[in-house]
């Protein structure tokens, strides 16, 4: 009783967290133009054009990437697969590229609503194309992950090719974008996105009971009830929906969906009930300050990937290191 | 149990507790009348017309000319209310296929397997799970979660204590709650695997309407938790479960059975009591070993004399 007591307190403590964080984001963002001598209607505009958008924007895209990195490493069965894993990423940055850098110039005006929905497909086509290809191979998540690391590199080498044969505004482009940014969006792609990924993170939320039930392996799953196949493919569709809108959005960004269920598994346990709605939290407040961060130093734009990835890989040491030498 | 002597350990009633005793005698009465030995049927004209018959009352389980991909050839079983089956049989005989047809988890190519009087075809996965339940062998699982977490995924929601006292006494799993699953012994993480699976249909159990099929719960097992297995095992199908197990160790499996089946490359040799399926015959053709087998009033002392020469 007294165990369950102390994972009650670490649940609770975890919510404070995140979602002082996530104020702390949020007052920090609109207050920083909030006192900064500007008019107030210049002021109102940006705060409703720009930072609005903005922490949104995070916030959609940090709960999608965090709340699929936690579903699908249960589906996977392998603690360590992220979205990037399975190729979702890779076909949305293929996409992107061919996009970027092949798009004559009259039509770069509707770039801007062009990439997010050209993302969002080869997102979901990439998807499609490394199931069906592990289900030919094998069937098992071992295959689904193998397929995506073959999807992955094939779609590597051919945005390497075309950085051979593209010319220097249109690269610098598509590295800016490969490293992610979360001031791509406006209310438009926001209308859109928001309940993509609301309803996928919904989803994913109704499948926490069938999906504790998984780490017993798929057999055991099965004989209790659990239709292991259609809940891996069903999971497998309403991640690459979360993140493929969230890497439309705002590009691909490393690390959250690793990092973040990782760390809260260490510290409120591996049932997916409270897992999976703190991990989309956490990850909301945590790009929400990734956001902030790039706020505070207006000069330069900071990639959000090099941030992430900045503080995740000394806490991704961290979080393997306490969880090896734990008891 | 404290003698080293083997025929004492191997005796089913000298480690069973006294609420097994109370109701041993009637049930082992009654599962005599009932076992599927073919002699027994013909000795007994009644009992022989009723168990010929798939739809009768008392089979839960039954199987009838399944072909599962070259794996798996059986004409027909039965198994009764209350009935605890030991499987035995060389690796790849189709011991486990058997279970995982039988538990509806994978589908004959051929035949029909009929559960509670109903063809498998007709269950659905969710109704499945809440009256059979399945030990499959060993999974690995990446994850470091505690061992209460990972029984509670698997525990019934309206339960008062985590794991049931009988349980408890027979696997001792209490004492290592708090640790983690990948950080226990291949034995620890066995007994917890198998109050997992009969946790899934603990209610059922206890009501002595549930079935469960093991398979190999004996690996790993120390021997006192083995016999303790076996026990635990009896004691459920006493109270009217109906229970399969896959076992390597024929001495304990043909002394804690009601029926001992014995299979080989995809066939049913011999199915019915044990100490008419485990002969001598019956076990060096099908394990390629020398028995010796002796018969107590009670119990079959059954002892490997000289295995596989490497020449």
């Amino acid at each position: 009783m007294r165990k369950t007591g102390t994972k009650r307190t670490a649940v609770t403590l975890v919510v404070v967290t995140i979602l002082l964080s996530l104020v702390i984001g949020v007052v920090g963002i609109v207050g920083v133009t909030g006192l900064s001598h500007t008019a107030a209607e210049l002021k109102q505009h940006i705060i409703v054009q720009l930072q609005i958008p903005l922490i949104l924007t995070a916030c959609l895209v940090g709960a999608a990437l965090s709340a699929s990195g936690a579903t699908l490493q249960v589906v996977l069965r392998n603690p360590l697969a992220d979205p990037g894993i399975i190729g979702i990423t890779s076909g949305a940055s293929l996409v992107a590229a061919l996009l970027l850098l092949l798009t004559p110039h009259w039509a770069t005006a509707y770039l801007h609503y062009l990439l997010p929905l050209g993302c969002f497909i080869g997102a979901l086509l990439s998807t499609f194309i490394i199931y069906r290809l592990a289900r030919k191979l094998l069937g098992s998540s071992t295959a689904v992950i193998l397929a995506g690391i073959a999807i992955s590199t094939l779609s590597g080498a051919v945005i390497a090719w075309l950085y051979m044969f593209s010319d220097a505004n249109a690269l610098r482009n598509l590295t800016f974008w490969l490293m992610g940014s979360l001031y791509q969006t406006d209310w438009l792609i926001l209308s859109v996105g928001g309940p993509l990924i609301a309803s996928a993170v919904a989803f994913q939320l109704y499948f926490a009971g069938d999906l504790n039930k998984l780490y017993a392996g798929e057999l055991a799953a099965k004989s209790s009830g659990v239709d292991v196949e259609k809940l891996t493919e069903r999971s497998l569709i309403v991640c690459a929906i979360a993140v493929g809108t969230a890497v439309s959005m705002a590009g691909s960004i490393a690390f959250v969906g690793l990092l973040v269920p990782h760390i809260l598994r260490l510290i409120i346990g591996h049932n997916n009930r409270y897992l999976l709605p703190l991990s989309a939290l956490s990850g909301a407040s945590l790009l929400t300050l990734v956001a902030l961060s790039s706020e505070m130093t207006r000069a330069i734009t900071l990639p959000v990937s090099m941030v992430t990835a900045t503080l995740g890989g000394p806490l991704l040491i961290w979080a393997l290191a306490k969880g090896q030498i734990k008891e | 149990m404290t003698t080293n002597n083997f025929r004492t350990q191997q005796r089913p009633d000298s480690g069973c507790n006294d609420q097994i005793n109370a109701s041993e005698q009637d049930c082992i009465s009654t599962n005599l009348k009932q076992n599927v030995s073919v002699k027994d049927d013909v000795a007994d004209s009644n009992s022989s017309a009723n168990s010929h018959k798939l739809a009768d009352s008392h089979t839960v389980l039954s199987l009838q000319n399944v072909k599962v991909a070259s794996r798996l050839w059986v004409e027909g079983l039965r198994a009764k209310k209350g009935e605890c089956i030991h499987i035995i049989g060389p690796n790849g005989a189709g011991k486990s296929t058997l279970l995982l047809a039988f538990a509806g988890l994978i589908e004959a190519d051929e035949g029909t397997v009929m559960l509670r009087g109903k063809p498998m075809n007709d269950w659905s996965l969710a109704t499945l799970a809440s009256v059979r339940t399945l030990l499959a062998q060993q999974s690995e699982s990446g994850f470091q979660l505690s061992v209460k977490e990972y029984l509670s995924f698997y525990a019934p929601a309206q339960q008062d204590e985590l794991i049931p006292p009988v349980l408890e006494k027979a696997l001792e799993v209490s004492g290592f709650l708090n640790k983690i699953l990948t950080q226990l012994s291949g034995g620890e993480r066995q007994r917890v695997e198998i109050c997992r699976s009969l946790l899934q249909i603990w209610p059922q159990l206890e009501r002595g309407e549930g079935i469960a099929f093991l398979d190999e719960p004996l690996q790993g097992l120390d021997i006192r938790h083995q016999y303790a297995l076996a026990n635990l095992v009896k004691f459920l199908c006493y109270k009217g479960n109906t229970l399969l197990m896959t076992s390597h160790d024929i001495a304990l499996s043909a002394n804690y059975c009601d029926s001992l089946w014995l299979m080989q490359k995809g066939h049913m040799v011999a199915y019915g009591k044990p100490k008419e399926v485990a002969t001598q015959t019956n076990l060096e053709k099908v394990f390629e070993c020398h028995f010796a087998i002796s018969k107590h009033d009670n119990f079959l002392e059954i002892q490997v004399c000289a295995p596989i020469s490497l020449e």
